[in-house]
């Protein structure tokens, strides 16, 4: 038997010994660079809603344009967006698996400063998955996805705290052998700790389809996985066209020229869901506001020259997307405008 | 604030402690008087101009007491009837009002705000009313504040009473730390946060999907029917038994001892024997201030039927406004009344080994049936899961699949995804079924806390009790490091944060 006093404080040392490591792990190695004090650098475990919107304010007085979209948005220039949609300088809120339930208060965020400064947002582009429409968010649930506190209106304090005291083991360790090789990328590229696959809204159970680009290749039926999931739940979906109306509300009474556009998907990962499903969004989407939709032709779709992965596409996309939407160059076969414009002309 | 959230543990408990002993050095005034601000900050995290109601509601019912003492019997009894009924009538509003008015509405009923810890603290004040009623005791306002307040037990109980912790709170030698009683605590809350964080946390994730496709009138097999229900059979367990023990872990770091909420319930043999393990607190409220005072046991068989049924029913639907629950408490009713009726035809005759495992089979299951309707959203999506349970769920094979738990068992080949998509549907698991069944082991077979740390407290019979044996709790190096271990497990789980189950009633 061990004295009292000696056992409580035996784990007392223990639990505070673990909270002191984890945050100082976390302060040294900065999975997320929320502390600006990374030891090594890997984009895809940064927590881009909170840096978009760091980004924004180092150059608020020059924005007058907003992007919003996932992480296939960061296809797009910045530069070339602005060019096109007529902003002198463009905010990008192009944030990994961003949904609409990103994007609304990113939205609300830029139009309450922009108030304060007595400014205005003249012109905003929306990009919206059609895939993950109207599925559960991530928004808020991975530890790179957590919204700042500008955005989500909770204290900074806790902000921090979570940031600080998360225990993110993988991660760590990812960051560690990435160092450990000179710097090199590692092989898997070390996904958040807390990834819960009960959330997995596009869960594939086939080999992973290829990844590497090599121009000219096309995907043939083969490529698709073997076994695919046909995808249909979207438990969320009324609640997230409703964002949409008040997204669309909110730029109409401030006088922002919004453009809504859908992001095309490669042939194999549109494979996996219903074809009726996903027109079926479009078309709900279409009854709130005219949307471009880029169900991308199966020139465009199906070869892997124009993508980087089954999910992003290239920044040649993103300029044909541009292009169609706001130049006269663009193949007429890519994007079609859905919506009021459709119904009027009584397509 | 949750008591599993790092900010909890880490920063706002350890403040709480220093605080009530540091000041206790000085006052024990001050010590209950800080430890009650730092229960109303607890609370008010959770949404600050709400903390007005406790306030609120403990003056009140403080000044009752006080006009109590001082009056008549006659008057003393009217102000009793006349705390409850304001009591009842605060609790009504926020959480029955919606739900009354929909009955007269015809119309389905909204889920209500309702402020948290009420249904709790409610209890509470009318046990604390009748008491003060009966022994006409007079009443600190610093201690009896605390008493409502106090942070372990105020959001969801244990429900305790005042005579079980006032004495404890009037007792100066209580306000210096002991350590064996903090040794113990942290055991305690050790255990219970691995109950809810490793556990109950995890069975969630299974658990949902299967209620939300049967809310969303989804066909389901049977398999997901059955296996749902049986996991959160153990995830209710395993998440308020694991609240309960925090709070205990909890008490005893202030050295009070708060009663025992769960004496390992889902081993009960019959359904009697189960309401004297589950929810303790509850059980005894309901028997003592609903029971009792319908008239009991007196008045013949009819009237203790009705009378026990009548307090079942109430007793479901102080978990919720809503039918699942008037249903839910009605079902328990009835096999209240069944197993009174079968223990009256057998007389005292001891069960047999064979016996006794039947009426462990038939009460567990009774319960799983019964928690179907307590989960499910309403009463069409509890029809929906018992038609699954029944076989007749009319699950097609599942194309679309909304779990991918068992992706990786039927990419190295373990399970093949044909008896997937046919068998479990595309809201259950192979994985789910395994968590269940590990879950339902470790209630089998492992000792619960309450027997592990022989912690008796407010325990109404002891027979329940199995020898923990070689691994009973004592103040040794393994336990030590046994803990830290399990808590570093648990520290690792934290950032998914999820409310207790019982937050909501």
């Amino acid at each position: 038997m061990i004295r009292p006093r000696t056992f409580v404080f035996a784990l007392l040392a223990g639990a505070f010994g673990l909270l002191a490591a984890t945050m100082a792990v976390n302060f040294a190695l900065d999975p997320q660079y929320v502390f600006g004090t990374p030891l090594a650098r890997l984009d895809d475990n940064a927590n881009y809603r909170y840096h978009r919107v760091r980004q924004y304010q180092a150059q608020r007085e020059r924005v007058d344009g907003v992007l919003f979209a996932s992480s296939r948005g960061r296809a797009f220039d910045a530069d070339l967006v602005a060019q096109k949609i007529g902003a002198t300088a463009v905010a990008r809120f192009d944030v990994t698996a961003g949904m609409i339930t990103d994007h609304l208060p990113a939205l609300e965020y830029v139009l309450r400063d922009k108030a304060a400064r007595r400014e205005k947002v003249r012109t905003a582009l929306l990009l919206i998955d059609i895939d993950t429409f109207g599925k559960l968010p991530a928004t808020n649930v991975n530890i790179d996805s957590f919204l700042p506190p500008e955005l989500s209106g909770e204290h900074p304090a806790r902000f921090w705290w979570r940031y600080l005291t998360v225990f993110q083991f993988r991660m760590w360790r990812g960051i560690v052998a990435y160092r450990m090789r000179g710097g090199d990328r590692p092989a898997t590229e070390p996904k958040s700790s807390r990834f819960d696959p009960s959330r997995l809204a596009t869960a594939r159970f086939g080999p992973p389809a290829r990844s590497t680009p090599a121009s000219g290749v096309v995907l043939a039926s083969g490529d698709a996985p073997a076994t695919g999931l046909l995808v249909t739940t979207r438990p969320n979906l009324a609640a997230h066209l409703g964002l949409v109306a008040r997204f669309v509300a909110l730029c109409r009474d401030n006088g922002i020229q919004l453009t809504v556009a859908t992001t095309p998907m490669r042939a194999d990962a549109a494979s996996l869901h219903d074809p009726a499903d996903l027109r079926n969004v479009v078309q709900r989407l279409s009854e709130i506001v005219p949307i471009w939709d880029f169900a991308a032709p199966l020139r465009l779709s199906a070869d892997i020259a124009y993508w980087d992965d089954p999910s992003h596409f290239k920044p040649a996309v993103a300029a044909m997307m541009l292009e169609r939407m706001f130049g006269p160059n663009a193949p007429r076969d890519f994007g079609i405008m859905r919506g009021a414009t459709l119904r009027k002309s009584g397509e | 604030m949750l008591f599993n959230s790092s900010e909890f543990i880490f920063v706002f408990l350890p403040l709480a402690v220093l605080l009530h002993f540091a000041l206790a050095r000085w006052s024990v005034t001050a010590a209950v008087t800080a430890t009650t601000l730092t229960s109303l900050l607890f609370y008010a995290w959770w949404s600050p101009p709400f903390v007005l109601l406790p306030i609120l509601s403990i003056a009140a019912n403080f000044l009752i007491a006080q006009a109590m003492r001082r009056g008549d019997d006659g008057t003393a009894r009217r102000l009793l009837i006349i705390g409850i009924v304001a009591n009842l009538a605060v609790l009504g509003w926020f959480k029955y009002g919606d739900f009354l008015l929909s009955i007269f509405e015809g119309r389905k009923p909204n889920t209500p705000e309702v402020p948290l810890a009420l249904s709790f603290t409610t209890f509470v004040q009318i046990a604390f009313l009748a008491d003060v009623w009966r022994r006409r005791d007079s009443v600190n306002f610093p201690t009896y504040a605390m008493f409502v307040a106090f942070f372990p037990h105020l959001i969801a109980g244990p429900i305790v009473r005042w005579d079980e912790l006032g004495p404890q709170l009037r007792d100066r030698a209580r306000y210096r730390p002991d350590w064996n009683n903090i040794a113990l605590g942290l055991t305690i809350f050790c255990l219970g946060l691995a109950k809810k964080v490793l556990i109950a946390d995890n069975l969630a994730r299974h658990v949902g999907p299967v209620f939300e496709a049967a809310a969303r009138g989804e066909a389901l097999t049977a398999a997901a029917a059955w296996g749902a229900a049986y996991a959160y059979t153990v995830q209710l367990y395993f998440d308020f038994s694991g609240y309960s023990d925090m709070a205990i872990g909890l008490g005893l770091l202030f050295n009070l001892r708060l009663p025992i909420n769960f004496a390992a319930p889902l081993r009960a043999t019959s359904i009697i024997d189960f309401w004297r393990r589950w929810h303790i607190t509850l059980s005894r409220f309901l028997r003592d201030f609903v029971y009792v005072p319908l008239g009991g046991t007196a008045g013949g068989r009819a009237r203790r039927t009705a009378n026990l049924f009548l307090t079942m029913v109430l007793g479901g639907l102080w978990h919720g406004a809503n039918w699942t629950f008037v249903l839910w408490g009605a079902f328990h009713g009835v096999l209240l009344v069944i197993n009174h009726a079968w223990r009256q035809w057998r007389g005292r005759r001891t069960p047999t080994q064979a016996g006794r495992f039947a009426g462990w089979a038939a009460t567990f299951t009774a319960f799983v049936v019964g928690l179907v309707v307590f989960r499910a959203a309403d009463l069409s999506a509890a029809l929906t899961m018992f038609q699954a349970m029944a076989g007749f769920g009319g699950a097609p094979r599942a194309e679309a699949m909304n779990v991918a738990w068992d992706a990786w068992g039927m990419r190295v080949g373990l399970v093949s995804e044909d008896f997937v998509r046919t068998w479990l549907g595309a809201n259950w698991s192979v994985v789910g079924t395994l968590w269940t069944a590990a879950a339902l082991a470790i209630v089998l077979l492992v000792p619960d806390t309450m027997e592990l740390t022989n912690y008796r407290e407010g325990e109404p019979h002891s027979d329940w009790r199995r020898n923990a044996g070689a691994l009973a709790w004592r103040r040794s190096p393994v336990w030590a490091v046994g803990l830290v271990v399990l808590f570093v497990a648990v520290y690792a789980n934290l950032l998914q944060i999820s409310e207790f189950l019982y937050y909501q009633f």
